[in-house]
């Protein structure tokens, strides 16, 4: 009996030891550095970059109140407060949008016959995994104002002028959206896929329109999905740092650019790790709500 | 001690002789099994019968060596082996699910023991070609296991697990999946393989009717428990206790009193049955269980009859079931040969007596 | 009455205007893409909206360009590399996580190596450089072109762990009990086993780790050092100066290689699929 146990015993440490490697490599490379960066919130500015080992509040502080360069005060400032509003309006549009264009999509996909899902599925997922940058990039070409949409409306003789499209808060979300949709659909794709339409032919029988069925049976069937959507746009979009940077031209910042900016041209990095905190806890935030809504799918990754 | 083992597995083609002692499992609080002690003696059928969530299949994957036990040991030919992984049991398994490799042929699968055990490749082909032969597969043997029916997939599982002559084939549920025409078939298949190759079995089901068919020895479990041990004969004509009773076939039971002579029995109306003489069964509260077919009905009252009424005829083809209700709400299923005049003039409602014999009846406690 | 008698089956799941929906937004999402390839193909030599005609003249100018070379060089190293770490360590950690006992600590394990999906890629990249900036000034360890691997290593693990996982956990564990009873030790039973069963998940995990190294940005930006530029960057680098009809044929060669992979990937997975 004893013996058996040992082959137990065997068989979880072989078990820890495969497991190990990918864990002590996310741990040293991706763990480790954001407890860096954590500690590093709490610490003073070096003068070209890094930090001074002194701890300090200051970083969190200023993200709400600025010093008075004469007295020392503390004032009350809202620029960084409002880039984070801003970021928060700029996502939760771009994730609504999302789901409006969404939802319906994936609903005709999972209604298609079964030989055509597949295709639909593919059609989705090829710009979900082609390269972020090229799309961006993609987008900046065709709004530009020499672009193909501007000269297609004014060849067309609907406006006189290029729209401004291209560095405004518009360009930002739409190419937001357009970055981002794939992970809205694909989820409540999967989530109405798997649900059996004869149950609605039952609630058709029972004279509910259309709209109503809409409404009471398959709302609640995607509902996951739509969570585990919004989640996956609206993370990602609110941590968003390529799409300002293409599509913002600098000028409409998002906390990712405002992160990138203290620990580039500012040089401000304890600034930057606290910006990141505040982003992080934000995110953590919403991954915990998602998942105490839907455990089942979180176990998904 | 383990390079024995399969020595002798592989050089006396005799089946082993497995020895359950005391055997307890729990998975975390819940006993799956509990003190199992049994013999399953050389090129025996011998069958794990219950239903489902028994310990049976718990027990069958003990003796494979998948699951380990928590109390007590197993034997095969006197030699332990619980501590054995298992690759290095002499023991192969016929998986409910069959289990077959999805990426190999049908030839491969079943040379794949051979070929872990280093057997040389011309062995291994003309084994392989016996294997599938026994099993009328000999012309499937390029084939991928996916393009087999069920019942194909069913025959080479069997071959991959005889082809390395194991002195034990443990059989899970194997033929749970075919459909009733297949699996008479398999059943008698499986009954000429064991007797051919010499080669002890153990079957898992929880189908009695394929457990007596098939059985040299059968044991009935329930939660956990080994309730009794026997020939299919034993256990059908003397259950040792209601449940074993219930569980094989159809049993009626009628509740009552046996004297202390231990030859009259008292039902609760107050009727008197002569009973056979019973070994072990005390005086007082009392079940007295008989099959329906040793019932009979009877125009009118005589000795061990008791009063009803028919309530319903169900005809089985060969034979009818009658359905009964006696006095004190009792109700009782006959079993009549429909040879037997009459049974097509039965009547709902008819008044009718049934005969209890005194020689097929058996006393249960309590 | 007649009217109900005569009226059509209605397919229920049908909703109004849904179609419609879908197929615009199928055309959004390859609008972008379709323009930049077509006009990657455009012989105006201003990027205007014009199109003149067919040209190879600006795939000629990117095939000239030594410096794209060199970045296209360093990125497939890159991706190489940390894809092959990546998918030898996900294999090892999902066989670890579904390979055939619940132990303590897994749970934990399994959230530790998805975590690197939980956390913005900003936030990834920043602390990437910290870590390697402060190891630097502190230690004087320095990694050269290691730095951009082990970061590109530390976001694959969990993109080629997932697929392998799930393909793992679709197997059962009856396979390799039906080769350990068939006298095949644990070396074997993965061998002829648990390995060729799970080489479509493997696939598909190494393909994914692939695309997003190949494809990666941002963690590239502010990790590399000086010499250290890829694909993405180096078109970073470009479009910074002026957008130039170069760049166009530049993108539609990335977008092909992450196209091409993803089709291969899913064809191989639907293979699979229909052989069961």
């Amino acid at each position: 009996m004893a013996a058996h146990s040992d082959i137990v015993r065997q068989d979880l440490k072989t078990q820890r030891r495969l497991t190990l490697p990918s864990v002590a490599v996310i741990f040293l490379f991706g763990l480790v550095p954001l407890l860096i960066v954590m500690a590093y919130s709490f610490m003073k500015p070096a003068v070209y970059g890094g930090v001074e080992p002194e701890l300090s509040l200051e970083a969190y502080v200023s993200f709400l109140f600025q010093r008075d360069l004469f007295d020392d005060t503390l004032v009350f400032s809202a620029d960084y407060l409002l880039i984070f509003l801003r970021t928060a309006l700029f996502a939760m549009v771009a994730t609504l949008t999302c789901l409006l264009i969404g939802f319906p999509t994936a609903y005709y996909m999972a209604t298609r016959p079964e030989s055509q899902r597949n295709r639909w599925v593919l059609l989705i997922t090829i710009p979900f995994w082609s390269n972020l940058l090229v799309r961006t990039i993609a987008i900046l070409f065709i709004i530009r104002d020499d672009g193909p949409i501007n000269a297609g409306l004014m060849a067309l003789g609907i406006i006189d002028a290029p729209l401004p499209i291209l560095f405004s808060n518009t360009a930002i979300v739409a190419g937001l959206f357009y970055s981002f949709l794939p992970f809205m659909i694909l989820p409540i794709y999967s989530s109405i896929e798997r649900f059996d339409f004869q149950l609605v032919e039952a609630g058709y029988d029972l004279y509910a329109r259309r709209w109503q069925v809409l409404r009471h049976i398959i709302l609640p069937i995607a509902k996951p999905g739509i969570i585990t959507g919004s989640v996956l746009v609206f993370i990602p979009a609110f941590g968003a740092y390529v799409t300002p940077l293409i599509l913002g031209g600098g000028n409409h910042m998002m906390i990712g650019d405002l992160i990138a900016l203290q620990f580039r041209a500012a040089r401000n990095w304890p600034l930057g790790a606290a910006f990141s905190m505040i982003l992080m806890a934000f995110v953590l935030i919403l991954l915990i709500l998602q998942i105490r809504k839907n455990p089942r799918e979180a176990l998904h990754g | 001690m383990r390079q024995s083992v399969r020595q002798e597995a592989a050089q006396t083609g005799r089946g082993g002789a497995l020895s359950v002692e005391a055997v307890t499992k729990w998975f975390g609080t819940y006993r799956a099994l509990d003190a199992v002690s049994l013999e399953i003696r050389s090129n025996e059928f011998f069958t794990l019968l219950g239903p489902s969530g028994c310990g049976k299949t718990t027990l069958l994957r003990m003796i494979a060596g998948f699951e380990s036990s928590s109390e007590g040991r197993i034997l095969l030919d006197g030699n332990p082996i619980s501590s054995l992984p298992p690759y290095e049991r002499p023991i192969n398994t016929v998986f409910q699910s069959y289990a077959l490799f999805p990426h190999m042929t049908v030839a491969a699968n079943v040379g794949f023991g051979l070929k872990m055990q280093g057997r040389a490749e011309a062995e291994i082909a003309d084994t392989v070609r016996e294997m599938l032969r026994l099993v009328q597969l000999d012309h499937l043997a390029e084939r991928k296991v996916a393009q087999l029916s069920g019942g194909q997939q069913q025959r080479v599982a069997l071959a991959r697990a005889l082809a390395p002559r194991p002195k034990v084939l443990l059989l899970d549920e194997p033929l749970s999946a075919l459909d009733l025409k297949l699996r008479q078939a398999m059943q008698i298949e499986l009954k000429r393989l064991q007797r051919e190759l010499g080669i002890s079995f153990v079957f898992v089901t929880h189908d009695q009717e394929e457990a007596l068919t098939m059985s040299d020895r059968i044991a009935v479990m329930s939660e956990g428990r080994l309730l009794q041990v026997g020939s299919p004969e034993d256990i059908y004509e003397r259950p040792v206790n209601r449940f074993v009773a219930d569980f094989i076939g159809e049993t009626n039971f009628i509740e009552g009193t046996l004297d202390k002579t231990g030859s009259v029995f008292t039902t609760r109306t107050g009727a008197k049955l002569r009973v056979g003489k019973q070994g072990d069964a005390d005086a007082g509260e009392a079940t007295l269980a008989i099959r329906p077919e040793q019932l009979h009905l009877v125009k009118s009252a005589k000795q061990n009859t008791l009063p009803g009424a028919i309530e319903s005829v169900v005809y089985f083809g060969t034979d009818s079931h009658v359905y009964v209700r006696c006095d004190g709400g009792l109700n009782l299923v006959v079993r009549e040969q429909n040879s037997r005049g009459g049974v097509s003039a039965l009547r709902e409602g008819q008044p009718i007596h049934v005969e209890v014999p005194a020689d097929t009846s058996r006393i249960l406690k309590g | 009455m007649a009217d109900l008698a005569q009226r059509k089956p209605i397919d229920v799941r049908r909703q109004a205007g849904f179609g419609t929906i879908a197929i615009a937004c199928v055309a959004v999402l390859y609008l972008p893409i379709v323009v930049i390839i077509l006009y990657s193909f455009n012989s105006a030599s201003s990027l205007g909206a014009n199109f003149k005609g067919l040209t190879l003249e600006w795939y000629r100018l990117v095939f000239a360009d030594a410096a794209f070379f060199e970045a296209t060089w360093m990125s497939l190293v890159i991706a190489t590399c940390a894809t092959g770490i990546a998918t030898v360590l996900a294999t090892m950690a999902a066989l670890g996580t579904t390979r055939k006992r619940e132990w303590t600590g897994q749970r934990a394990a399994f959230i530790m190596i998805n975590s690197p999906l939980m956390v913005p890629e900003i936030i990834t990249a920043i602390s990437l450089l910290v870590f390697f900036s402060s190891l630097s000034t502190y230690t004087g360890i320095e990694f050269g072109i290691g730095k951009l691997i082990l970061s590109h290593t530390v976001f694959c693990i969990p993109f080629a762990y997932l697929p392998i996982r799930a393909r793992l956990e679709g197997m059962g564990l009856d396979l390799e009990q039906a080769a350990a009873d068939l006298y095949a030790r644990p070396r074997d039973t993965f061998r002829y086993v648990t390995l060729p069963l799970l080489a479509p998940g493997i696939g598909s995990g190494a393909a994914l780790a692939f695309i997003v190294s190949f494809d990666d940005f941002t963690i590239s930006q502010f990790v590399a050092g000086p010499g250290e530029t890829t694909l993405p960057l180096y078109i970073w680098s470009r479009i910074r100066r002026t957008l130039t009809p170069e760049l166009n044929a530049m993108c539609t060669l990335i977008l092909l290689v992450s196209i091409a992979l993803i089709v291969v990937g899913f064809v191989i997975a639907n293979r699979r699929k229909s052989e069961k």
